[in-house]
């Protein structure tokens, strides 16, 4: 016991000196003393893997019902603009690990490993005197990192990083450990209920990341059959085969719409309930009021829209992302939709901001914290979407500059470039490339786009 | 399958060498079952361009059928194209090797003709994600895992029409020497193989990591 408090105060005088070093800010600028103060918010970060923003009854989903995520967001803030810089699992995964886009932290595809040396906010929190943890699917290229400053790493390598839904075989800590629960998702959940229930000094900070809603969409047995009978509406350009169609089995959608999409929704559902079970024991800790809960998607997805299923291209279905987060402490206004753009990049500097830690400079995203405290906040202006190519998978590499009212798209093939106006044509049904308007804003769109790729921010 | 190449006297269809032909063919209903070799349009041509014309012509019209206003119309008609497309896909040897086999075709004809469509539709995914990857890159596409399932069906199911068609015809218009020859169960047994690794092997993900495996050997 004794050592292990020599230990946690040797690693907070440690800490101490090396953010300061690591993010090249003076010791006398870090708020650590506040952050140590008992008040010291504790952090849980809950990342699904696909799940498309408005498959959420609080965003108006017809058919999905999420009463946890819904009282989480009428607790705290649906950001109703939240979007990933690269809507694919690995490269949005770092980002939001790091805070950086994916050019700058390397994970640019499913093939281009992680680079140890990349600094995540656990990182930083731990430094910051944080118990961590890591908990659920890593899933980027290359082997399991040994990630500094994770205390409780649990994760699995199995379908190349993908885990599967039934009995997943765990790494806990370097060691393979067998589920102890079969499906996963309450594995997990379990996982992590474990550990903000252990005896501690320090607050906590958790990263829970879900296989769940990633395919092969199983569902636990009690929601086998649930939404069977409804009809969804689908969008008008889809059809029965769009899952198996002309390259969209590489998704792993090789069969009807209708059948993955209703496994879909059961999965999604199936989270809800353990997004639930999760917040009634932070309730029952006593810890609800002290925790800033965030519950992300780590880029959405298509259903159909645009003859598309998955996601990588830099249509809203697949670049919007449920985005709530929940921190009473802050949010003084519970139940609010924030409508200013955030991004997977804004979430470490924004942690650290709401911890009262210092951010560190080399950031690229930028904190909501201000958009937390007031309704009023200015929210940023641009920003860019990168996507690289990632074989075998039937997508170009792209680049593109969103606004908060429009788009413009250009691709790495001889496919030419696309502009929507997303506040009038929200299914960007209409490209305004070759007309008056088109004409008109794509200069301005052009020199944005070539700004941001030169790392101008637009905040 | 023999053709008569006189009284008593036949050429086995199948291998090529002669063969008896049993006194009851003498019979006219026998005459009508017992193959006579078809012309080359016939007996390979025909069968290939049926494969051929139902894969691409299902293909076209699916990718063209959202075009239509009416949203019924377009619903029935992606599924019924998007589903004979992959049917062809799939099974399209079921069709094939049969009409192939009755016209006479050589065993050389029969397999090459099943496996013109599966290599046809390759080749136009080869082209398509030309838009996406670099030519190499888009060649080693062409040989990705639903290529090799559907090879693996044609294997399967060549196998097995072989021994049905050898059974059918014994039944009806005399024995050709095995109906079970030993390439048939080959053919069946790599078939199932394949299917099983690429497709059913924890819902095909093992052989697609394998495949990626390479794709980063060869170009990354």
């Amino acid at each position: 016991m004794i050592n292990k408090l020599i230990r946690g105060r040797a690693l907070k005088l440690a800490g101490l000196f090396l953010v300061p070093l690591l993010i090249g800010l003076s010791p006398a600028s870090s708020p650590l003393s506040d952050a140590q103060s008992p008040k010291r918010p504790n952090i849980v970060f809950i990342l699904t893997d696909d799940h498309r923003w408005d498959f959420m009854s609080r965003a108006g989903h017809p058919v999905v019902k999420t009463p946890s995520l819904d009282r989480l967001a009428s607790e705290g803030m649906l950001f109703s603009n939240a979007f990933v810089t690269s809507a694919l699992c690995s490269p949005s995964r770092a980002s939001f690990l790091t805070g950086l886009y994916a050019h700058t932290h390397g994970v640019q595809n499913n093939l281009t490993p992680w680079r140890d040396e990349s600094v995540t906010f656990l990182e930083l929190f731990k430094q910051a005197g944080y118990d961590t943890a890591f908990i659920g699917k890593w899933h980027m290229p290359g082997r399991l990192p040994k990630l500094r400053g994770v205390d409780l790493f649990v994760s699995f390598t199995i379908q190349g990083g993908q885990g599967r839904y039934w009995n997943c075989p765990l790494i806990v800590n370097g060691v393979e450990t067998p589920s102890r629960n079969p499906y996963i998702t309450e594995e997990l959940t379990d996982r992590a209920i474990e550990f903000i229930s252990q005896k501690r000094d320090n607050p906590f900070c958790l990263y829970l990341s879900h296989k769940a809603v990633h395919h092969e969409w199983s569902p636990p047995k009690d929601l086998a059959r649930l939404y069977e009978d409804v009809k969804v509406p689908y969008p008008k350009e889809a059809d029965t085969w769009v899952t198996s169609m002309n390259g969209a089995v590489y998704a792993g959608t090789f069969g009807r719409l209708d059948y993955h999409y209703k496994n879909y929704c059961r999965v999604v559902v199936d989270v809800d309930r353990n997004v639930g079970r999760f917040l009634n024991k932070l309730e029952e800790l006593g810890f609800a009021e002290n925790t800033i809960v965030v519950y992300a998607g780590d880029n959405g997805y298509f259903w159909g829209e645009h003859r598309l299923v998955d996601k990588r291209w830099a249509y809203e279905e697949s670049i919007r992302i449920p985005f709530i987060v929940r921190f009473p402490r802050l949010i003084k206004d519970p139940g609010r939709r924030a409508h200013q753009m955030v991004l997977n990049i804004d979430l470490a500097p924004s942690l650290l901001e709401a911890a009262g830690l210092p951010v560190p400079e080399h950031m690229q995203g930028k904190s909501f914290v201000p958009i937390l405290k007031s309704a009023s906040a200015q929210g940023r202006k641009a920003w860019l979407y990168e996507y690289s190519k990632d074989f075998p998978y039937n997508t170009p590499g792209i680049e593109g500059v969103r606004t908060d009212t429009h788009i413009y798209i250009e691709y790495s093939s001889k496919r030419p470039p696309e502009l929507y106006d997303v506040v009038k044509d929200p299914r960007q049904q209409r490209n305004l490339i070759d007309t008056e308007e088109g004409k008109r804003l794509l200069p301005e769109m052009k020199k944005m786009l070539g700004d941001l790729k030169k790392g101008k921010k637009f905040d | 399958m023999v053709k008569v190449l006189g009284e008593g006297v036949g050429e086995d269809l199948l291998t090529g060498r002669p063969s008896l032909i049993l006194t009851s063919l003498k019979a006219k209903r026998h005459e009508r079952l017992v193959m006579q070799r078809g012309t080359f349009a016939r007996r390979f041509v025909f069968p290939t361009a049926l494969g051929l014309a139902i894969m691409l012509g299902t293909l076209w019209i699916y990718n063209v059928s959202w075009r239509i206003e009416n949203d019924t119309i377009h619903q029935w008609l992606a599924f019924v194209t998007g589903l004979g497309h992959m049917a062809m896909l799939l099974g399209g040897s079921l069709l094939i090797y049969p009409i192939a086999f009755f016209r006479g075709a050589t065993l050389a004809e029969r397999i090459i003709a099943c496996l013109v469509v599966p290599v046809v539709w390759s080749a136009t995914e080869i082209i398509r994600v030309t838009e996406f990857f670099p030519f190499g890159e888009s060649l080693y596409y062409g040989v990705n895992s639903q290529f090799v399932v559907y090879l693996a069906c044609a294997a399967l199911q060549m196998g097995l029409c072989e021994i049905i068609c050898r059974w059918w015809i014994r039944g009806r218009a005399g024995a050709p020497a095995k109906v079970v020859p030993r390439g048939a169960v080959i053919s069946i047994l790599v078939g199932l193989v394949g299917v099983y690794v690429v497709m059913i092997w924890e819902g095909g993900v093992h052989w697609f990591y394998l495949y990626q495996q390479g794709y980063k050997a060869l170009f990354l």
